[in-house]
C-alpha cells in the first residue's frame, strides 16, 4: 500500500507537465496572433496597425521568442509561484483565477451532488426491480438523459425561463457566504442542467454496479439465512456496490468539468469557464495556460485520492 | 452452410432446404432478441432508419440541401414554418430543413463510423498492447493518458479543430484524438480484470505462448467489449460533432449536418424559428439514443459479466 | 442649425440626406473666402424640457445596461476596438470637438469654448472652456498640446487615430495662453475637423498621462479624464461600473448618478436580459450585434417597453479577393464575381426577416454620409452588379470565366468568422456555385484566426465587414484602397488615378469638386477589379427602455456614446407602436 501511494504521488508532477506541454503546444500551433488581437480587440478590425507596430507589440509581450524559451520561461515563473500577467488585461493572472476558481467548484461540485443524490436511489431502485417497468422506465430515462446535448438542454432552459416565466437569475454574481439566496438563484438552473447529464451517467453505472454486487455469493447467504431483503440491498450490498460508482463520479469529475465551460456561458456564470472561453478568444496564451494547470491540477489531484481510499477500502487491488 | 451433394455428375448440387434454414437463422435471431429486450429492439429500429435515411437520401429528399429555394415570384422562404410545402420549415437562408436532416444522417454515420472505426479499433489495441505489457511501457501510457484525462477535453478538440482547420475528415481527427484517453483506459483496465481471471493465469502456468493466450482467450472477451465501446462511441461522435458545430469550428456551415443546422438556429434564433434548432437537436438525440439503447442491448446479451463496463475505467490506474 | 431636425427611428425612415443637403454649411467649416466665426458655445436644445431639466437636478438614479465583451485596453487614443476599448473608455473623456448628441450630424465643441480658422484653412486655434480633471486640476492648453502630440508620436500605435499624423505635425501646436491653442494643418482640409470630432481623439491630463507607459495607460482607472464619468470599478465577466462626475463642465450635466453596465457575454442571455427588464440600455446603445429584427421583435414581445433603435447603412459586407494565388489573381475573375452576385436576393435573405422587414439594403460602393450623394439609387438600377434582371450581367461573367479559363468552374475557400457572416457566405456561395461553377468551402473560424487570415491571405476569398468611422465617403476609400496591406487591402491592390484622387479629395475644399472626384472614384471601382466586392449593407442596432429619453441617433455607431445627455421619465407614456 505504501509503495504504491509514493509511486503515484511521485507520478502526479511529470503527468500534470505532460498536460500544459500538450496545451502550450497545441495552442501555439493554433493561428490567430495575441498581439493583433490585443490592439483590434475582440470584435474590431485591425485599421491602420503597421506591421512594425505589431512586431513593438510582440517583442515588448514576450511572443517573439522561440517556443521552449516561452514555455521554460513560464514554468520557471509558475515555480516560484507567479502565474504570470494576462496579455489581455495586463493585470495578475492570479487575481481573477482565485474568484472565478470558487465560483467554478461549487457549481461543479453542485452538479455533482444533485447529481449523486438523485442517481443513487434511482439506480438502487432499479437493479432492485430489474426488468419491471420502473426498471424500463428509468433505463430510458438515463439514455436520454447521455443523449441530450448540455448546451442545447441549456439554450432551451434560458428560453424557457425568459419566454414563460418571463425571470432570471440575476445578473452580477453574489457568493455563497454574501448573500447565500441570490447564490442559490444564479446557480441552480446551471447546476440542474450539468446535473441531468451526469445523473444519467450515475445512475446507470449504480444500476449496473448493484446488479453485480446482488448476485454475489454472500449475498445469497445473508438470504438463507433468512435476513429481510431491505437489509440485504440496504448493510451489505450498498457498501460494496457504491464503491466504484463514487470513483467513477470522481473520473467523471473531469468530464464535469468540460460541460461547465458551455453552461458558464449560456447562464453567464463567471467562473473560469467564461475566462477560458474569453481567453481563448482573446488568444490570451498565459490565461489560458494557468486555468488549464489549475484544472488539471484539480483533476489529477482529485483521481489521485480516488485511487488511493479506493486501494485502502477495496483490499484486493493492493496486491497488485 | 451450404451442403453439397453430388449429383449423379458429379457436380455440386446446394441443399435447398438448409440454405432456406441459414437465411431464417439471422431473422430468427434477431426476433428472439426483440423478444429479449424490446429496448434493444427499438434502438435497433432507430438505427436502421437512419442507416436506411442515409442510404436512401437523395430519393428521400424534396430537395437539394445545399440549393437556396427559389420560388416562381422570386421570392426566397427564408423561415418558413412547417407546413404542407415544407415538411419541416425552411433555415435561414432558405433552404428545406426535412432535405438537410435527411442528409445530415450521412454526415453522422460518416463522422461515428469513421470516428470508431479508426478511434475505437486504433485505441483498442493501443490500450490491449499496453495492459497486455505491463511494465514502463504500460507505466508511461498511463501517464500521457492521465495527463489527456486531466485538460478538458473540449480545449483539445478545440484546439486540433483551429489547427487542421474546419472540414469533414478533420472532424473525425479531432474526435479520434478525444477519445484517445477514455478509451484506451477502459480497454486496460478490462483486459486487466480479465488477465487476472483464473483460466488465463492457468493458460500461463501451463506455459501457453503470450500470442496465442491473446489470440484465444483474450480476444473473444475484448470482442464483446469492442462492440459495447464501438455503439456507445458512435453516439458520442455523434455528440461530438454537433458540439463543435455549435461552437463554430465543425463541419462547413452549408454542408447539412445536424450539428451545423443547430449552430446557425442557436446563433440568436431560437425564438424567432424554433423548429429550425428543435429538429436537428431532435435527430442527434434519436440517433445516440438509438445507438444506446442498441448498445446496451447487445452488451446485455453478449456478456452480462460485462455489466459494469462504463466509459471510464473503474479501476484505479497504475 | 435650425434646419436640421433629430432623427425619428422606425427602422424604415430614410436619413434626412435632404435636409443636410439643403444646409452645406452643417459639414465644411472653412471656405477660402473669409474666417467663420465657430458655432456657439454648448448648449442643449431639448425638444420636451421637463421642468426639473430645466433646475439641473441629477435623476437619483443609475442606469443599468448590458455589454457583450470584457475590455482590455483603455487608453483610447491608441485602441482600435469600439466594444473592447472605446465603449468602455470613452465616457470618462471629453474631446476637443465632437458630434453634437442632439444632432450628431454637427461638429461642436466639446473641450473648447469657441474655434476660428485662418483664411487659408491651415491654421485652427481654439479658446479653451472651464474644465477639470476628475482629480480637481483645470484643464489648459498645455493639456491639449499635450494630447495631440501623444495622439500623432512617431513609433507609437495608433489603431483608428494614426490617420491623424496625416494633417498634424508632431509638437507643431503652439500653447498661446492657458486657455488658447494654435493647431497648424498640413494642409487645408475638410476632414480635419470630422477627424478631429473622433470619439477616439479624446484628451488626457499632460500631468497624469506622461508619467504613464504604454501598458500602464491601459489599465483601467490608470488614465483620467475631464469627462462625464469617472470609471468606478471594472469586475472581468461581471461588470463596469461609473459614477457621475459632480464637477463636469457641462452643468446640470450627465443626469443620472451613475452607469452599471453587465457584461453578458451570451447574446441570447442578454436579448432575455432585455426582455426581462435586467437592463435598461445595450452598450452603445447602438453597436453592430444587434442589426436585425431582434430588437424590433423585442419591441413587440414587450409591448413597445423596449425600444429599438437603429442606425441605417452602418455596416458594409464585403468579399476579399486574395490575389496571391489563382483564381482571383485573374483580374477577370474578380470582375465576374463582382458582376454575378445577385446583391438583392442576397440582402434580402440575409438582411430582411419577415414580418419585420428589413434591417439592411442593397447600398452604394461608398457610403452617402456626411452630406455627399456619391451614387444615388436611381443610378445603382444601372450599374452593371447591381441591375435586375441579371442575365446581361451573368451573360458577361460566365464569358469572362471561360476567356480566364475556367469554364469548368473552380474550387476555392472561403474564410469567414462564425457569427451573422455565415449567412452571407452560405449565399454568395450558392450563387457563385450555380452561376459560375465556384466551388467554395466555407471556413468559419473565430474573429481572431479570421483576421490572421485575411492578412497572411491564406485563402481564395475572405468574408468580413467593416462600419463606417467618420461620416464622409473618404472614409471606406481611405479604410480599404491605402496600399498599406493589412486586413482590409492585404495584397496591397492600387490603381494610380484611384489613388491620385484619394490624395487630392482629403485637400479639396470645394464640395463640388470633391464630390466629382468621389463619382470618379466610384467609376474606378465599379470596374470590378479591385480585391473589394461589395455584398450589402446593414444596420447597426440597439435597444432601449421607453422611459430612456433624448438620444439621437448617429451616422456612424462610432459617434456619440458618452450617455452625457441622456434622462429618464418615469411617466413617459408607452409609445404606440
Amino acid at each position: 500500500m505504501g509503495e504504491y501511494a509514493i509511486r503515484r504521488v511521485l507520478l502526479f508532477i511529470p503527468t500534470l507537465l505532460v498536460a500544459t506541454i500538450l496545451v502550450f503546444a497545441l495552442f501555439w500551433i493554433v493561428p490567430g496572433d495575441s498581439a493583433l488581437t490585443i490592439l483590434v480587440g475582440g470584435e474590431g478590425d485591425s485599421g491602420m496597425v503597421a506591421p512594425e507596430q505589431l512586431e513593438q507589440l510582440r517583442q515588448a509581450l514576450g511572443l517573439d521568442r522561440p517556443l521552449y524559451v516561452q514555455y521554460a520561461s513560464w514554468l520557471w515563473d509558475v515555480l516560484r509561484g507567479n502565474l504570470g500577467t494576462s496579455l489581455w488585461y495586463k493585470t495578475p493572472v492570479w487575481d481573477q483565477l482565485q474568484d472565478r476558481f470558487l465560483v467554478t467548484m461549487e457549481l461543479a461540485i453542485m452538479a455533482m451532488l444533485m447529481a449523486f443524490c438523485a442517481a443513487v436511489p434511482l439506480g438502487v431502485t432499479s437493479a432492485v426491480k430489474q426488468d419491471t417497468r420502473f426498471d424500463y422506465l428509468s433505463r430510458v430515462f438515463s439514455t436520454i438523459g447521455i443523449a441530450l446535448p448540455t448546451f442545447w438542454l441549456g439554450i432551451l432552459i434560458v428560453y424557457a425561463l425568459a419566454s414563460f416565466f418571463q425571470w432570471l437569475p440575476p445578473l452580477g454574481y453574489a457568493t455563497l457566504w454574501d448573500d447565500p439566496l441570490m447564490n442559490l438563484q444564479q446557480l441552480i438552473f446551471p447546476a440542474m442542467t450539468l446535473a441531468f447529464h451526469d445523473l444519467a451517467f450515475t445512475a446507470r453505472v449504480t444500476r449496473s454496479s448493484m446488479l453485480e454486487v446482488l448476485r454475489e455469493d454472500y449475498l445469497r447467504t445473508a438470504r438463507a439465512k433468512g435476513l429481510m431483503e431491505i437489509l440485504v440491498v440496504g448493510r451489505h450490498a450498498l457498501k460494496n456496490a457504491l464503491l466504484p460508482v463514487v470513483t467513477v463520479s470522481g473520473y467523471q469529475f473531469g468530464r464535469l468539468l468540460g460541460g461547465v465551460i458551455i453552461v458558464e456561458s449560456i447562464f453567464v456564470v463567471p467562473g473560469m469557464g467564461t475566462l477560458l472561453i474569453d481567453s481563448i478568444v482573446h488568444r490570451d496564451f498565459i490565461v489560458i495556460q494557468a486555468v488549464v494547470l489549475l484544472i488539471a491540477a484539480v483533476v489529477l489531484m482529485l483521481n489521485l485520492m480516488i485511487d488511493l481510499v479506493y486501494s485502502v477500502l477495496d483490499p484486493r487491488i493492493r496486491y497488485r | 452452410m451450404l451442403v453439397e451433394r453430388k449429383a449423379a455428375t458429379g457436380e455440386a448440387i446446394p441443399d435447398v432446404r438448409l440454405e432456406w434454414r441459414t437465411f431464417m437463422a439471422p431473422v430468427l435471431a434477431v426476433t428472439r432478441f426483440s423478444r429479449r429486450k424490446p429496448l434493444g429492439a427499438v434502438g435497433g429500429l432507430i438505427v436502421l432508419v437512419l442507416f436506411m435515411m442515409a442510404l436512401l437520401a437523395p430519393t428521400l429528399a424534396p430537395y437539394d440541401p445545399r440549393q437556396i429555394i427559389r420560388e416562381p415570384n422570386n421570392r426566397v422562404p427564408v423561415y418558413v414554418p412547417p407546413g404542407r410545402t415544407y415538411l419541416l420549415g425552411t433555415d435561414h437562408v432558405g433552404r428545406d430543413v426535412l432535405s438537410r436532416i435527411i442528409f445530415g444522417a450521412r454526415i453522422s454515420l460518416y463522422v461515428g463510423f469513421g470516428a470508431v472505426l479508426i478511434g475505437v479499433t486504433g485505441w483498442f489495441v493501443v490500450g490491449l498492447a499496453s495492459a497486455y505489457a505491463g511494465g514502463a511501457v504500460d507505466l508511461i501510457v498511463q501517464r500521457f493518458v492521465d495527463a489527456m484525462m486531466a485538460v478538458p477535453g473540449l480545449i483539445i478538440v478545440l484546439a486540433i479543430m483551429a489547427v487542421l482547420g474546419s472540414s469533414l475528415n478533420n472532424v473525425i481527427i479531432a474526435i479520434v484524438i478525444g477519445m484517445l484517453a477514455p478509451v484506451v483506459r477502459t480497454v486496460r483496465s478490462q483486459v486487466l480484470s480479465v488477465k487476472e481471471m483464473e483460466y488465463i493465469i492457468a493458460a500461463r502456468a501451463i506455459g501457453a505462448p503470450a500470442g496465442r493466450i491473446m489470440a484465444r482467450h483474450l480476444m473473444p472477451n475484448c470482442l464483446a467489449i469492442y462492440l459495447i465501446l464501438a455503439t456507445y462511441y458512435l453516439g458520442f461522435a455523434i455528440i461530438i460533432e454537433a458540439s463543435l458545430s455549435f461552437l463554430g469550428v465543425g463541419v462547413p456551415p452549408d454542408v447539412p449536418s445536424w450539428g451545423g443546422m443547430l449552430t446557425a438556429a442557436a446563433q440568436g434564433h431560437v425564438t424567432r424559428a424554433p423548429w429550425a434548432g428543435i429538429f436537428p437537436g431532435l435527430a442527434i438525440f434519436l440517433a445516440v439514443l438509438g445507438f444506446n439503447l442498441l448498445g446496451d442491448a447487445l452488451r446485455d446479451v453478449l456478456e452480462p459479466r460485462l455489466r459494469g463496463v462504463s466509459s471510464t475505467a473503474r479501476r484505479p490506474s497504475r | 442649425m435650425a434646419c436640421c431636425g433629430f432623427f425619428q427611428v422606425r427602422g424604415m425612415v430614410p436619413v434626412c440626406l435632404w435636409l443636410l443637403l439643403l444646409c452645406p454649411e452643417a459639414r465644411l467649416v472653412a471656405t477660402a473666402a473669409d474666417s467663420t466665426a465657430s458655432p456657439e458655445g454648448q448648449t442643449f436644445t431639448f425638444p420636451w424640457p421637463p421642468a426639473w431639466v430645466a433646475r439641473g437636478k441629477s435623476q437619483k438614479m443609475i442606469l443599468r445596461g448590458i455589454t457583450g465583451t470584457n475590455p482590455g485596453q483603455w487608453d483610447v487614443q491608441s485602441c482600435g476596438s469600439l466594444p473592447d476599448c472605446l465603449m468602455p473608455s470613452g465616457p470618462q473623456f471629453n474631446g476637443l470637438v465632437y458630434h453634437n448628441p442632439v444632432n450628431p450630424d454637427e461638429i461642436v465643441c466639446d473641450l473648447c469654448d469657441s474655434w476660428t480658422v485662418s483664411p487659408d484653412g491651415k491654421t485652427y486655434t481654439f479658446r479653451l472652456r472651464q474644465a477639470q480633471w476628475h482629480d480637481g486640476q483645470p484643464v489648459s492648453a498645455e493639456d491639449i498640446k499635450f494630447s495631440l502630440d501623444r495622439i500623432v508620436e512617431p513609433g507609437a500605435i495608433r489603431v483608428r487615430t494614426g490617420v491623424f499624423r496625416t494633417f498634424y505635425e508632431h509638437q507643431s501646436a503652439q500653447v498661446l495662453d492657458d486657455k488658447t491653442i494654435r493647431v497648424p494643418v498640413k494642409f487645408a482640409s475638410p476632414l480635419f475637423l470630422e477627424n478631429l470630432a473622433s470619439e477616439y481623439m479624446k484628451m488626457y491630463p499632460k500631468h497624469v498621462a506622461q508619467n504613464l507607459s504604454a501598458d500602464e495607460a491601459q489599465q483601467p482607472g490608470k488614465l483620467i479624464g475631464s469627462g462625464p464619468w469617472k470609471l468606478k470599478e471594472f469586475k472581468p465577466h461581471i461588470a463596469i461600473e461609473y459614477v457621475r462626475n459632480p464637477h463636469y463642465f457641462k452643468k446640470g450635466l450627465p443626469f443620472f448618478d451613475g452607469l452599471h453596465f453587465s457584461i453578458i457575454r451570451d447574446y441570447n442571455r442578454r436579448l432575455a436580459a432585455m426582455q426581462v427588464g435586467q437592463a435598461q440600455t445595450t452598450e452603445g446603445p447602438t453597436i453592430g450585434g444587434y442589426g436585425n429584427e431582434d430588437p424590433v421583435r423585442l419591441q413587440r414581445e414587450t409591448g413597445g417597453k423596449v425600444r429599438a433603435i437603429y442606425i441605417p447603412e452602418a455596416v458594409q459586407t464585403y468579399l476579399v479577393l486574395h490575389m496571391n494565388k489563382p483564381p482571383f489573381n485573374d483580374a477577370r475573375v474578380r470582375r465576374a464575381v463582382f458582376l454575378a452576385i445577385d446583391r438583392q436576393e442576397l440582402t434580402k435573405i440575409v438582411r430582411c426577416a419577415e414580418p419585420y422587414g428589413c434591417f439592411g439594403a442593397v447600398g452604394t460602393f461608398l457610403p452617402n454620409k456626411g452630406g455627399q450623394t456619391v451614387e444615388s439609387d436611381e443610378d445603382l438600377a444601372q450599374v452593371p452588379g447591381w441591375r435586375q434582371p441579371k442575365a446581361q450581367d451573368l451573360a458577361e461573367a460566365k464569358a469572362l470565366m471561360v476567356a480566364a479559363g475556367y469554364a469548368n468552374g473552380v474550387r476555392a475557400t472561403l474564410n469567414l468568422a462564425t457569427g451573422a457572416a455565415v449567412r452571407s457566405g452560405e449565399v454568395v456561395a450558392e450563387q457563385l456555385r450555380k452561376s459560375l461553377g465556384i466551388e467554395f468551402t466555407i471556413e468559419a473560424v473565430d474573429r481572431a484566426t479570421t483576421v490572421d487570415r485575411i492578412i497572411r491571405g491564406t485563402h481564395h476569398a475572405s468574408l468580413d465587414s467593416s462600419g463606417v468611422i467618420l461620416l464622409d465617403p473618404a472614409d471606406y476609400l481611405n479604410q480599404h484602397f491605402l496600399v498599406i496591406g493589412g486586413q482590409k487591402n492585404p495584397d496591397r491592390w492600387s490603381q494610380p488615378r484611384l489613388t491620385e484622387i484619394i490624395e487630392a479629395q482629403a485637400r479639396e475644399s470645394d464640395a463640388m469638386q470633391r464630390l466629382s472626384l468621389f463619382k470618379e472614384a466610384v467609376e474606378i471601382l465599379r470596374q470590378g477589379e479591385s480585391h473589394m466586392v461589395p455584398l450589402s449593407w446593414g444596420y447597426s442596432g440597439g435597444m432601449m427602455d421607453y422611459r430612456l429619453q433624448n438620444f439621437h441617433v448617429p451616422g456612424s455607431e462610432q459617434i456619440v456614446k458618452h450617455f452625457e445627455h441622456l434622462w429618464w421619465d418615469p411617466d413617459a407614456p408607452l409609445p404606440r407602436d
